[in-house]
């Protein structure tokens, strides 16, 4: 085994969109790697049989991703790349036939409930109406790219630009359906967003979100609803607008309550179980059209004492109102899956999926540095923790013959496709959790056993108030010797409301191979140890600056870290962190500060968030940015006080913590601190998600600078002779 | 035929002379004729030379889209110029009538070349990387490898670890490259660089016997002193470099001033940064010294002189070719002749060499000059232009003063188009310090007794000044049957150090002015509905705009280009580096920059509002514009504000960028105040 290069980054190999078979014999999922020689990723689709002998992929193809069964398993549509663009492909039997010709390609698609179709969403812009299904050639889109790129960008919107895609550009996602014969047409018109189509069960209504207001609330969704008209049927339908002042979590897709349909329908007995026989019996009920499935799931922001917290209401698609999923309090207080600190890449499933019957509610959520996998049970009202444990359950496909795939992540290993056998009848949190018979599918990352990574011992720490335990992890370098000091590197999540959650990150792996110990944890503000522990600003206060110098200082007290040679890095609202740090205290010996936000003075309009409209407390524009000025979060007031060297790294494309950020502490650190080592390294075109969705080769740049910094300023270099 | 109105379109049919080069042994004239190239969205650039005996002229070409920089050798009988027919801009020679053929193949653009004085060398300026070879560097690329370059180029991580690292001439981070001297024997294509290290070297100009090159260089210069440069001498055999002048800024930026030996080789003329005690621009005066490192640098600009400085910052006039000479030598090595700017107009000087200092005013009028070509026989070509015309070139007697117009331009001008003249006016200011001059554009084709909308068109700078010069911009808003109020307020250069007071144009005292003299403007021409007035203006014009739609309910309707909205983002984000100086602690810096920011008070903008940016502008960075419209729009939902962004344009996109998007920029504005006002 040999230490973990730099390179290596480029093997990683990423899961994502598991999905399973109706009967349970099959799944498919996509692979994600760097392409091109770290120039972007090629993703590929991957399907694989599960015998009792195990699991083997059969087939791939290429260019692909976000594979989906069709309700009664007879075929996979997925999104496939062509001139440029994703459309909807089909796979039955070995020959993929192209469905969808969008001019603009496919975004994301659902199946119809009953295999006829498959319902999408797709950018349009509003003066290409008449070709919206006209295709283009490779060279006619480079073409038109070119132009586009010259185009003047109007903006007339307070919100018109968001860091995941950039200057809005005129384009609107429409919603549409195509059938399996070809045949094609548009669902929706109105010139606002529709996303994440999803179809009823008895195939009469298609669930959205829609984003029909604008100014300040133009990001945010509500949910629509529209009938899906028959093959012939000429007219538009009309969007019909369910929510009006939800607050939804639109990062997640609507779920039907399959509840609705089990229980009017009077489910079969014994589908729930293994008993793979009667399968037949009950696909012919699933696909059996019924009286409208009338009511739906959303993750919802709902206000609670310590703040706002995710959780699951069912919506009735009539009236809009809404009640709580969940009877009793969830073990995990909410629903909520913002887990930073690990390799991923691809589409991200729901969180959440019912059992065939509608019983079981399955859900993944961040507990205690975990993310795992829960079910609550509708019946006795009862949740239980069914995998996780110092593990990542990243990913969760719908729950198909008492069986469903996910991938697991855990601290030395990427995520992995697995499938687990859920348990008949769940009963109390008092039963043991692992309770998922499960069995590991794909061995992908089987390359990383020929690198040593070094393991992440899980600590808890009391924070110095008292008020808190603080729960953090420290990895020991390669080829740490006994009664040895090493350096150390304090690594802080961003957020300040993510958490970590027990799963690989290339970036430890590598710092430890590099001769550093890591030490990572979550301070108060952290997400996954209830609302009380992030109550009101203590991610700002000096609460959660406290709990991360504890932690350290704990670690530190296990005798293999040596104290004048830490350093601490983070990035956005780690990277705020790392600056505050630098500027109370001369703790660190160097610091590397990433995709930082420093001036709040400035980040306003130049990011993408944190508008004034509607605010009550607004009085003045002058009074507002001078309060911004000396706002805790405004680091860059203290730059005087910095002496420790520092890496500045930022994206320059970054809509989220703008680039100037990056720029100002750099021209302010060079011109108040002359004498203090500063570096600031640019990544052109590159935006807020550099370290988790950038190109690889930036990302493998921007890792080695960090890396790079702290050898230089940790690690003596060793003079000739020593 | 009834003459039309200005519009947009006429852009393209615009064609500029630039770059005269007169030799008096063959009676002849090199120039360029420019101008927008619809196909390319680029410029074109052609050769032209004039016989002045016959009057007849012919173009002269290699077959290149772009070619430029025509410069006649002292027979005549050769020219050189630039041409990029073979993809990068390279110099090619024609003898008399014959073909140009090829003498450079550099892997990049060269510009600024020069003859040497028996016509055997060319000198010339190529902007590459320190470390490239001289093998490397005289061969050209592939295509391929240009395109492979560029590509890597823009996703590399830039490296930043001192000051300069945006330059706006690159619309992006800086060019690893810089600027350095060859030199190429004219018969064997031999090239040879001569300038070594990592910094700029500009402005080559000969010794008069040929062995010596006088360079202007920042190579021993810090680099926070972005604008400091010395002389020095490079021996062209040996490739000896030594250091000249060390006590003054040579002046290159922001206006150079081509340093010359004098004829008898033994002097230097140049012109130097003079620092000014009211901490304005640096201004730029005349020195003489001996060709000898370590000699005195001396001043030869008198006590009284009728001009202000040896350079002029027009703000306006339609032109494309920069000049690239600011100052001439008489051939009797007596007098430097230079261009300077006084109350509007920019006229010729001549300042004393040796002996008791003197300048002399020796043209006068509403006009403009630039592009001093060399003096040859007494005379020298120039460049020429007015109000309604855009500049011709003229051949100026030094002897008699007399002009002759050598060659005209667009003449379709005065034919077809109804072209307002602008009335002067000017105004005492309140404070009884100063006096504003500028002018009035009626709106084209008014009607007695009418009253109609007028916009305050404010400079940028605050340096620069407005004179007699043609903005074809004005006469579209005028076409459009707007006035336009255009005048120099405090902060502007041409009306003496107390006028051009950079305090006065950032502490009120400008905007005074020009509120003040929209006022009285309102009141002695009755054509103007002072309920229908309109502000605008770029960069500190754009400044200004911010500042005066917040402050004051006079106009209707904004338009900000290009401009200033937060000082703090002016700090760090532009590509010249800010300062913090004089406070003790940084957040009182901050406090103070953001009470002096004009987005601190974008809440009581209540007109409609728009803001045109370039996403490549490097002086006054986007984000400014990204902040100024969320706080003006965050205030006011429904009021209506509008932002157009340009993409892979520069600071400079409005008047040297892609035609159609200066086109769409012009009419962005023009639309906007025929809408609101």
């Amino acid at each position: 085994m040999q230490s973990l290069t730099i390179e290596a980054m480029d093997r990683l190999i990423y899961l994502s969109a598991p999905d399973l078979k109706c009967d349970g014999s099959e799944a498919v999922y996509t692979l994600t790697k760097a392409a091109d020689g770290g120039a972007g990723f090629a993703s590929e689709v991957r399907r694989m049989m599960l015998g009792e002998e195990g699991a083997a992929v059969t087939q791939a193809l290429s260019d692909s991703e976000l594979a989906k069964y069709a309700p009664d398993g007879s075929q996979i549509a997925c999104l496939r790349e062509k001139n440029g663009v994703n459309q909807i492909w089909l796979w039955e039997g070995d020959e993929p036939r192209q469905l969808t010709r969008l001019r603009h390609g496919v975004s994301d698609f659902a199946w119809l409930s009953d295999g006829r179709g498959v319902i999408w969403e797709a950018p349009l812009w509003p003066e290409e109406a008449a070709c919206a299904f006209e295709e283009m050639t490779a060279d006619e889109r480079t073409a038109w790219k070119r132009r586009r790129a010259q185009e003047p960008i109007v903006v007339e919107e307070l919100i018109y630009k968001l860091d995941e895609v950039g200057l809005f550009d005129g384009s609107v996602h429409q919603l549409g359906v195509t059938w399996l014969d070809g045949t094609s047409r548009l669902l929706t018109r109105e010139p606002y967003e529709h996303r994440r189509p999803v179809a009823s069960p008895d195939g009469k209504t298609v669930v959205y979100y829609g984003y029909p207001d604008g100014s300040v609330h133009r990001l945010r969704a509500q949910i629509f609803a529209l009938e899906l008209p028959e093959r012939g049927e000429p007219a538009h339908t009309a969007e019909r607008r369910v929510t009006h002042e939800d607050y939804l979590v639109d990062s997640v897709p609507l779920l039907f309550d399959a509840g609705d349909v089990a229980l009017t329908k009077g489910f079969p007995e014994g589908v729930a179980s293994v008993d793979v026989a009667s399968v037949d019996a009950a696909r012919a009920e699933l696909a059996t059209p019924n009286k409208s499935g009338g009511h739906v799931i959303a993750l919802t922001y709902i206000k609670k004492e310590n703040g706002f917290v995710q959780l699951p209401q069912r919506f009735d698609l009539q009236t809009g109102k809404c009640e709580p999923l969940f009877a009793e309090e969830c073990p995990c207080e909410e629903i909520n899956n913002m887990v930073v600190g690990r390799n991923a890449y691809g589409r991200e499933n729901a969180p959440y999926t019912f059992s065939e019957d509608g019983k079981q509610f399955y859900f993944t959520s961040l507990w205690q540095g975990s993310q795992r996998l829960y079910c609550y049970d509708r019946e006795t009202q009862a949740f239980s923790c069914l995998a996780g444990e110092n593990a990542s359950i990243q990913a969760i496909s719908s729950a198909h013959n008492g069986r469903l795939v996910y991938l697991k992540g855990t601290p030395a290993r990427l995520a992995e496709l697995y499938a687990g056998f859920l348990p008949e009848r769940v009963r109390t949190m008092d039963q043991p959790a692992e309770i998922l018979r499960e069995s590991r599918l794909t061995d992908e990352n089987a390359w990383l056993a020929e690198y040593r990574v070094p393991q992440a011992v899980p600590v808890t720490v009391p924070s110095a108030d008292g008020k808190a335990t603080i729960h953090g992890w420290y990895i020991k370098p390669d080829g740490l010797q006994e009664g040895e000091k090493v350096p150390a590197v304090l690594d802080i999540h961003g957020g300040p409301d993510c958490g970590y959650s027990s799963n690989f990150w290339f970036e430890f792996a590598y710092l430890a191979a590099r001769g550093l110990a890591v030490v990572y944890c979550d301070p108060r503000g952290s997400v996954g140890y209830g609302s009380a522990y992030r109550a009101g600003d203590c991610a700002y206060g000096p609460e959660a600056q406290d709990d991360l110098l504890a932690f350290l200082d704990a670690v530190a007290e296990l005798g293999f870290i040596d104290r004048e040679r830490c350093g601490v890095t983070g990035g956005s609202y780690g990277g705020y962190m790392t600056n505050r740090l630098i500027s109370t205290t001369d703790r660190f010996a160097a610091a590397v500060t990433q995709r930082n936000l420093c001036n709040l003075s400035t980040s306003y309009g130049t990011g993408d968030m944190g508008f004034v409209t509607g605010k009550e407390d607004f009085t003045s524009m002058a009074r507002m940015l001078k309060e911004r000025v000396s706002a805790r979060a405004t680091t860059l007031r203290l730059v005087d006080r910095i002496r420790t060297p520092l890496l500045i790294l930022h994206g320059t494309a970054d809509y989220r913590c703008s680039f100037e950020q990056g720029e100002q502490l750099f021209i302010a650190m060079k011109e108040r601190n002359p004498e203090v080592p500063v570096r600031f390294v640019a990544f052109p075109g590159e935006n807020h998600g550099l370290t988790r969705t950038g190109r690889p080769a930036a990302q493998r740049a921007h890792l080695k600078e960090m890396a790079d910094w702290f050898a230089a300023y940790l690690q003596r270099k060793k003079e000739a002779g020593e | 035929m009834k003459k039309r109105k200005a519009v947009l379109e006429d852009y393209y049919r615009l064609r500029y002379l630039g770059q005269p080069d007169y030799c008096a042994a063959a009676q002849r004239l090199a120039y360029t004729v420019a101008g927008a190239d619809r196909e390319t969205d680029g410029y074109s650039s052609e050769v032209w030379v004039k016989d002045l005996g016959t009057g007849e002229s012919r173009r002269v070409t290699a077959g290149g889209g772009y070619e430029s920089s025509p410069r006649l050798s002292a027979d005549g009988r050769r020219l050189l110029f630039l041409s990029d027919v073979g993809g990068t801009a390279q110099i090619y020679v024609a003898e008399d009538k014959k073909e140009p053929r090829p003498l450079t193949h550099m892997r990049y653009d060269v510009h600024g070349p020069v003859w040497s004085p028996d016509g055997g060398r060319i000198a010339f300026l190529c902007d590459c990387e320190p470390e490239l070879s001289e093998e490397l560097l005289a061969v050209p690329q592939s295509e391929e490898e240009r395109a492979a370059e560029e590509a890597a180029r823009a996703v590399r991580p830039v490296v930043i670890t001192d000051y300069g690292f945006k330059a706006d001439e690159d619309a992006g981070f800086t060019e690893v490259r810089t600027t350095h001297l060859f030199v190429v024997e004219t018969v064997t294509g031999q090239v040879r660089k001569l300038s070594d290290g990592d910094r700029d070297h500009v402005m080559p100009a000969w010794s008069p016997d040929g062995t010596k090159l006088l360079v202007t260089s920042n190579r021993l210069r810090p680099r926070e002193e972005s604008i400091g440069m010395d002389l020095f001498l490079i021996d062209v055999r040996s490739g000896e470099i030594t250091q000249l002048s060390k006590e003054n800024w040579i002046a290159f930026y922001p206006a150079s001033f081509y340093p010359r030996f004098t004829p008898d080789r033994k002097s230097v003329v140049f012109g130097a940064l003079y620092p000014d005690l009211s901490g304005n621009m640096p201004l730029t005066r005349l020195y003489r010294m001996e060709a000898v490192p370590g000699a005195a640098e001396e001043g030869i600009w008198p006590e009284e002189a009728p001009c202000h400085e040896a350079t002029c910052f027009l703000y306006n006039g339609e032109t494309m070719a920069r000049g690239y000479e600011k100052g001439q030598v008489s051939e009797d090595g007596r007098y430097l002749y230079f261009i300077s700017g006084w109350q509007g107009e920019v006229n010729l000087y001549r300042a004393a060499v040796t002996g008791e200092r003197e300048i002399v005013q020796l043209t006068r009028g509403g006009h403009y000059y630039s592009s001093m070509g060399e003096v040859q026989g007494g005379k020298m070509a120039l460049l020429k232009g007015d109000f309604t015309h855009t500049a011709q070139i003229v051949l100026y007697d030094t002897k008699t003063g007399e002009e002759t117009v050598a060659v005209e331009s667009n003449e379709w001008l005065s034919r077809e188009v109804e072209l307002e003249e602008p009335l002067e006016m000017w105004i005492d200011t309140l404070d009884g310090e100063s006096r504003v001059q500028g002018w009035v554009l009626p709106p084209m084709g008014r009607e007695p007794g009418r009253k109609y909308p007028a916009v305050l068109y404010i400079h940028g700078g605050p340096m620069p000044f407005y004179g007699y010069a043609m903005t074809y911009e004005h006469e579209a808003l005028a076409g459009a049957g707007m006035a336009v109020i255009f005048c120099n307020p405090r902060g502007s250069s041409g009306y003496g150090p107390a006028h051009e007071s950079n305090k006065a144009a950032t502490d009120g005292t400008a905007m005074y002015d020009l509120l003040q003299f929209v006022r009285e403007a309102c009141r002695r021409f009755d054509f103007i509905d002072p309920a229908r007035l309109g502000v605008t203006g770029g960069s500190y014009g754009g400044y200004m705009t911010n500042w005066i739609a917040s402050h004051s309910k006079v106009f209707k309707a904004a338009v900000t280009q290009r401009s200033v909205a937060n000082e703090l983002i002016e700090y760090a984000s532009a590509d010249m580096a800010g300062s913090s100086a004089g406070f003790a602690d940084f957040q009182d810096f901050m406090m103070h920059e953001i009470e002096r920011s004009p987005v601190a008070y974008a809440d009581r903008i209540d007109i409609p509002f728009l803001i045109l940016h370039a996403l490549g502008d490097m002086r006054c960075p986007v984000e400014h514009a990204h902040q100024l419209f969320t706080a003006v729009k965050d205030t006011h939902p429904d009021l209506p504000v509008r932002m157009v962004l340009f993409p892979g344009g520069n600071h400079e996109m409005n008047n040297h960028g892609r035609m159609s998007h200066r086109i769409r920029h012009y009419r962005e504005t023009i639309d906007w105040f025929v809408k609101y006002l």
